[in-house]
């Protein structure tokens, strides 16, 4: 019975990552066609094949120019995506909240209200970009912790944490919004964009910000997986099983800090991906660690290159860039809704 | 293994919860701890399990002192087994179970023995949860809850099992049922287990050695004869008692209050 149970919940696991794949690799080459300038097949191998071979001959090429444009793009959204997919999971394991994500929890607009700070004040660091990540990094963890002391002070419940989240968000968000316009009006740099974040603009030289901490996130994840299932039943449990839940804590919110603050510096505010990732992977595979922390990254990137490309549609179609955040708001608050909702029903 | 302790003190805040507590408990012993609510039972097993710190005294394990193991090496000598479990994030029971091996497996192995998965099969079928593997751990009763409890313990497999009233929420056939393999585990393997119950009838029953707190001190312990008694209980728990006999076991029914 038991095992039947157990090989059942692997082979769903192998199933759902191999269905990942496909979709990331189908999504990331089709993305690589759609966009205001239409490239054809052909034209798209021979100037992969260039790049993978290292022939920088046609460089000079302005659709080469253009494919680079895109791929970076393209590897900008998916990775954003994996890394608030994780983010999303592991905060909701340090809740112990289904309805936890970074920017319900308003670490998003508190991590992108120091970067905002630290730029009016410090045009320079945009060049020092870990310097920059290392703020945002501060910036989320302020944010945490001011959300989780709001809520403790109004009972602690799930719904009482999401609402002084959206509390410290909105404020935070303010702020943001406020210093970023003085920046642009100051140093005359368009930089408004990080409010509703967008993957247009990323340069290739960036994207290594985005993959190795994500990477990295995931590896660190499954070497505590077993205290982070530990962890889900509580405290005292986890303490009783030899895993000193605080460990566990530091170690997910360090990890959850991190990846929200690379988003936010380097391609801004995307909300909601990372409350609908950790519930999409659950859904697949249920919520033992093991499984979920390979998961909700690649469930994350597909989300967001999925909600990218129809940005990059509408954007085509109407002539106007929109920012990618607004898609994937638009996709994640009837989900938040909808986990309300039957949170508050039971 | 075995457990000493000595002049305990704990408290919570500033409010003292247990005071004077000397024990001495041997491998292999079948303890009941029984007291009113908020006597500090559960105080006194976290305690033991080095989950609360005491203000004064200390809880010796085969002679060393229970804060000086190591968290990882102390969950494979003893478990709490504690009756709350949040549930808050969606998990299914076999997710819990598979937990309970953690002590003793590599932090970073990723594999499942099949042995474990057939000890699984075995435990759920003792105590009948077969049918609820599947189901999330929050839309199970409180009774069955309860016996998934007792199984994940008994997963654990530790020496010393520390179990918070376990027969809370059980219908009559599974309080016996889970007494029942509480002292058959204890018998047949040599495990030692510290009980807490509200159930004097069950006390009466099954009790060896019984320890009675009382406002956070030991009022008596010993056997069934020396503390089941008809006005210390009247006394401590403030209702009138009937003894009665059954199998030659003394037992004591409630009447009504004082
Ligand atoms: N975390 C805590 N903080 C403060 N006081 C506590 C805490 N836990 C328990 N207490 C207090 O300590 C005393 C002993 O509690 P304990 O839980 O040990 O009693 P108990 O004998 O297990 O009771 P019950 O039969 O109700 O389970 C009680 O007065 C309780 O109010
Ligand atoms: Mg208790």
């Amino acid at each position: 019975m038991a095992e039947k149970i157990y090989y059942k919940g692997v082979k769903r696991f192998v199933f759902s990552l191999m269905i990942l794949m496909i979709l990331s690799i189908t999504l990331f080459i089709s993305s690589l066609f759609i966009g205001s300038s239409s490239i054809n097949l052909y034209k798209i191998i021979h100037m992969l094949s260039n790049i993978f071979l290292n022939k920088n001959s046609s460089y000079n090429d302005p659709m080469m120019n253009i494919l680079d444009l895109r791929i970076s793009r393209g590897i900008a959204a998916y990775f954003t995506g994996s890394a608030l997919g994780l983010a999303g999971l592991l905060i909701q394991t340090v809740t112990r909240n289904p309805l936890a994500d970074p920017y319900i929890l308003g670490l998003s607009t508190s991590s992108l209200a120091f970067v905002s700070l630290s730029i009016l004040l410090f045009p320079d660091i945009m060049i020092f970009r870990w310097n920059l990540v290392l703020i945002a990094f501060l910036g989320a963890l302020t944010g945490f912790f001011i959300t989780i002391g709001l809520s403790k002070l109004a009972g602690g419940s799930s719904v009482a944490i999401v609402l002084s989240g959206i509390a410290v968000g909105s404020f935070f968000g303010g702020v943001s919004h406020l210093l970023l316009y003085l920046v642009q009006a100051r140093y005359n740099i368009y930089i408004m964009y990080l409010l509703t974040g967008t993957a247009q603009t990323v340069l290739w030289r960036e994207l290594p910000y985005l993959i190795y901490p994500s990477i990295a996130g995931v590896i660190i994840s499954l070497l505590i997986y077993k205290m982070l299932n530990a962890y889900l039943y509580g405290d005292i449990y986890s303490r009783q099983l030899g895993f000193p839940p605080g460990v566990t804590r530091t170690i997910s919110l360090v990890i959850t800090s991190l990846l929200t603050a690379v988003t936010i510096s380097i391609v801004g505010i995307i909300g909601f991906i990372g409350l609908a990732s950790p519930h999409i992977t659950r859904f697949l595979v249920g919520n033992d660690h093991r499984f979920t922390i390979v998961l909700s990254p690649l469930v994350g990137g597909v989300l967001t290159l999925f909600s990218d490309i129809s940005v990059r549609i509408i954007s085509y179609a109407y002539g106007a860039e929109l920012p990618l955040g607004v898609i994937t708001m638009m996709i994640g608050s009837p989900f938040l809704a909808f986990l309300i909702i039957k949170r508050l029903r039971e | 293994m075995m457990i000493k302790i000595e002049d305990l003190e704990v408290w919570y805040d500033s409010i003292p919860v247990l005071r004077d507590v000397r024990l001495e408990i041997n491998r292999g012993d079948f303890i009941l701890i029984i007291g009113p609510n908020g006597s500090g039972k559960t105080t006194l097993l976290k305690t033991i399990a080095n989950l609360v710190k005491p203000k004064k005294g200390a809880v010796y394990i085969d002679g060393k002192e229970s804060n000086r193991y190591s968290p990882r090496s102390l969950s494979k000598i003893l478990s709490y087994i504690d009756p709350h479990l949040s549930r808050e994030m969606p998990t299914t029971v076999l997710e819990l179970l598979m937990t309970a091996r953690y002590p003793r497996e590599d932090l970073f192995k990723i594999k499942v023995d099949k042995e474990f998965i057939n000890k699984i099969n075995e435990i759920a079928k003792t105590l009948r949860i077969e049918d609820l593997l599947e189901r999330r751990l929050d839309q199970v009763s409180s009774g069955e809850l309860q016996r998934i409890i007792i199984a994940r313990a008994l997963l654990q497999d530790p020496e010393i099992f520390l179990v918070d009233e376990p027969t809370a929420f059980l219908d009559l056939k599974y309080r016996f049922e889970i007494m029942d393999l509480l002292k058959k585990i204890n018998r047949e393997y040599m495990k030692t287990m510290i009980v807490t119950t509200h159930d004097l009838i069950l006390a009466g029953l099954y009790g060896e050695k019984i320890i009675l707190l009382y406002k956070g001190m030991i009022r008596a312990a010993g056997d069934v004869e020396k503390v089941l008694k008809k006005d210390l209980v009247k006394e401590v728990y403030e209702i009138d008692v009937e003894e009665i006999y059954v199998n030659n076991r003394k037992i004591l029914i409630p009447i009504n209050m004082k």
